[in-house]
């Protein structure tokens, strides 16, 4: 087999000057990619002292510019992001995230366990997390990734407001964010207005389920939207932020007035299927049953205050002016782009 | 002596479970309700605190009771079956099938023209009763039961059944529905009423008397299946009907507690450490003991964190292993 032996005369003969033509580009090629990588770092830091932001966790966060990607990974973040006006700029949200129209078109992630691969799959240039839900071990990870991580603090009423602001900042919506925060603010001041003052509260029990006690203790921001809304919360005795609660204790302390994300399936009757002896309590023999929508009171954000109004006005309904109120509430709705 | 012993206890641990709740009550108001209560003399539904002691605290404390009762003895007869200590009622997939049938007609995944005619605890049980059937199947071989492959069967379907829990359990978009399904795995007395308590009593004691009838081939069995055949045992029969009584009292039991485990394997070893291996004795004793043990263990559970549940589950591991690792130093402890 001769072609084997000897190669072709005519490759023999261009090989030698090829190899030294393509050694010599490369090492070219080399030395421009090193002296490029030397000067990319150098334009980054420039753009990352533009913004720096300290995040919930207490984290110094540093942006290049004003992110166009921004994937949220909790749904409180979201909130934050839609009072803040930037939800133009999420590609992704979470599967936790609840299903409104304003979202309908985005793609989900897994949030339990936080799908990390297809976070980065989404080439974002801002991650938006909570520091209630999401770990913070994570940030590490994402640092080494390059993607910016901010961690929003949702541990009361003030570091949502502040969280708002924050995130106008970081998105460049400064306007309508400070605009979304005051509002809110507003109507928060204008809801203990409303229901302060009274001799007596009526006492109340905020379950999570009609199946399992599930609720909120001590430390809980429930308990404050209770407290806005005009409502003593019987929990606030239990040391734990979530308590699931005995049927004993529940009996005992007859609340008049027993709240809950019961949803659809939630009716008295599934809640006395599960606590049969319940039947007794006040609120249940007097159908002072209030449900509230999960999506507004589940996940510590902007949309509690919502939350806070539609169990004042369920509890306290002579207090408020139903007409007026609406309309208050659409406005508030449509100037804050709340679902 | 210590069955004696034993027995005298039922009363005072029924009084410490009467007793202690998530909320105080007046021993003395304890007493007086429940007397009203049997002789009727109480109108229970204007009183409140009547209410927590005759509709909660009294079905809850005979719940528990029954629980530990039913899985100790279940316990007993599963460590004759399989002649290994480590065997439990839950050895044999009997818990883990209780569990994906709940967690499956938690998460709606029960077609609706079976889910619309059960409920959760029907469906733990129907789960249950599809995990021993199949494992029954697999160790069935030419007529006989073979106690190895009954044992990796159960092994192995308990896993495949806990692996079903986790995955309805994990990709459930309802997190009502999976938190319910999370605190119904730990086991709880919490909401047993008096309904629930007539099928659980009736089944255990149907189960306690049937086993104490079966003493001597269970002393037998322990010996192994060729000397109890030879001292005429019907092993074959014996065993089917172990695991079918197994299947019915653990199943039961489990669809009004949830998955309560180590009771089942800690009281009989504790039992056979302190009254021999004699099952005339082991039984009565195990099923004393696991009634009083589980009792305790929801006392303590409600005391733990009070106006909160407490899964009961959590107590008798936390408790019960300890002292049943103490009992295991006992060198004169023999199995067999």
């Amino acid at each position: 087999m001769p072609y084997l032996s000897r190669p072709p005369s005519h490759l023999t003969r261009l090989s030698v000057p090829n190899f030294r033509f393509l050694l010599l580009f490369f090492l070219t090629v080399a030395v421009a990619v090193q002296f490029t990588a030397c000067a990319a770092p150098e334009k980054q830091t420039v753009d990352a002292t533009e913004l720096t932001v300290v995040d919930g966790l207490g984290r110094s966060v540093s942006l290049a510019t004003s992110p166009e990607r921004v994937v949220s990974i909790a749904p409180g973040a979201t909130h934050v992001v839609r009072a803040a006006g930037g939800l133009e700029r999420l590609v992704a949200v979470t599967t936790a995230d609840y299903q409104v129209e304003d979202l309908a078109h985005l793609p989900r992630i897994s949030a339990l366990p936080l799908d990390l691969e297809a976070i980065v799959g989404f080439n974002p240039d801002l991650i938006l997390a909570s520091d209630q839900v999401n770990d913070p071990a994570h940030a590490e990870m994402f640092e080494a990734l390059d993607i910016p991580i901010i961690y929003l603090g949702s541990d009361s009423w003030s570091d949502v407001h502040d969280s708002i602001l924050e995130t106008g900042h970081v998105l460049g919506t400064r306007e309508s964010a400070q605009s979304a925060a005051d509002s809110l603010e507003a109507m928060r001041l204008q809801l203990i207005s409303i229901t302060e003052g009274q001799e007596v509260l009526p006492t109340g029990i905020f379950l999570v389920s009609h199946i399992t006690s599930y609720s909120f203790g001590q430390g809980s921001y429930v308990l404050d939207l209770m407290e806005w809304a005009g409502i003593e919360p019987l929990t606030r005795s239990f040391e734990t932020p979530a308590p699931i609660l005995d049927d004993e204790w529940v009996l005992l302390n007859n609340p008049d007035f027993i709240l809950g994300t019961f949803g659809e399936s939630g009716s008295k009757e599934s809640l006395l299927a599960n606590h049969p002896t319940w039947r007794s309590l006040d609120a249940i023999r007097s159908d002072r049953l209030v449900d509230v929508p999960a999506s507004l009171i589940l996940t510590p954000g902007p949309e509690n205050i919502r939350a806070a109004w539609q169990m004042a006005m369920a509890v306290h309904p002579a207090l408020f002016d139903s007409s007026l109120t609406a309309q208050k509430l659409e406005s508030e709705r449509n100037s804050q782009s709340i679902p | 002596m210590v069955l004696g012993l034993l027995i005298l206890a039922i009363l005072p641990v029924m009084g410490v479970g009467m007793a202690f709740g998530s909320v105080s009550l007046p021993f003395v108001f304890t007493l007086k309700t429940l007397f009203s209560g049997i002789t009727g003399g109480l109108p229970v539904e204007t009183d409140r605190l009547a209410e927590i002691v005759l509709q909660i605290r009294l079905p809850r404390t005979l719940a528990a009771f029954t629980v530990g009762a039913g899985l100790s003895i279940i316990g007993v007869a599963m460590q004759a079956l399989v002649r290994n200590p480590l065997a439990e009622p839950y050895v044999l997939g009997i818990s883990g099938g209780a569990s994906a049938g709940a967690s499956l007609f938690y998460m709606g995944l029960i077609p609706t023209f079976i889910a619309a005619r059960i409920d959760m605890p029907v469906a733990a049980f129907l789960g249950a009763l599809t995990a021993i059937t199949l494992v029954y199947v697999v160790a069935r071989s030419g007529g006989r039961l073979s106690v190895s492959r009954l044992l990796l069967a159960g092994v192995a379907l308990a896993a495949f059944m806990a692996a079903i829990s986790a995955f309805v359990t994990l990709a459930s978009p309802d997190a009502n529905k999976t938190r319910a399904v999370l605190f119904w795995l730990m086991g709880s007395f919490n909401g047993v009423t008096w309904s629930e308590l007539p099928i659980a009593v009736s089944v255990t004691l149907l189960g306690g008397l049937t086993l104490f009838a079966l003493a001597r081939p269970l002393d037998a069995l322990l010996s192994g299946e060729e000397s109890a055949s030879s001292l005429g045992v019907q092993v074959e029969s014996l065993k089917k009907l172990l695991i079918v009584l197994s299947a019915l009292v653990t199943g039961v039991l489990v669809s009004i507690s949830g998955a309560i485990g180590f009771v089942g394997l800690i009281i009989p070893h504790s039992v056979r450490s302190i009254m021999g291996i004699s099952h005339r004795w082991v039984l009565p004793g195990s099923f004393v003991a696991g009634g009083l043990f589980m009792v305790l263990a929801d006392t303590l559970s409600q005391w733990a964190l009070p106006g909160q549940q407490l899964p009961v589950g959590i107590v008798t591991a936390m408790c019960g292993v300890p002292f049943f690792l103490m009992l295991l130093r006992r060198t004169d402890y023999q199995f067999k």
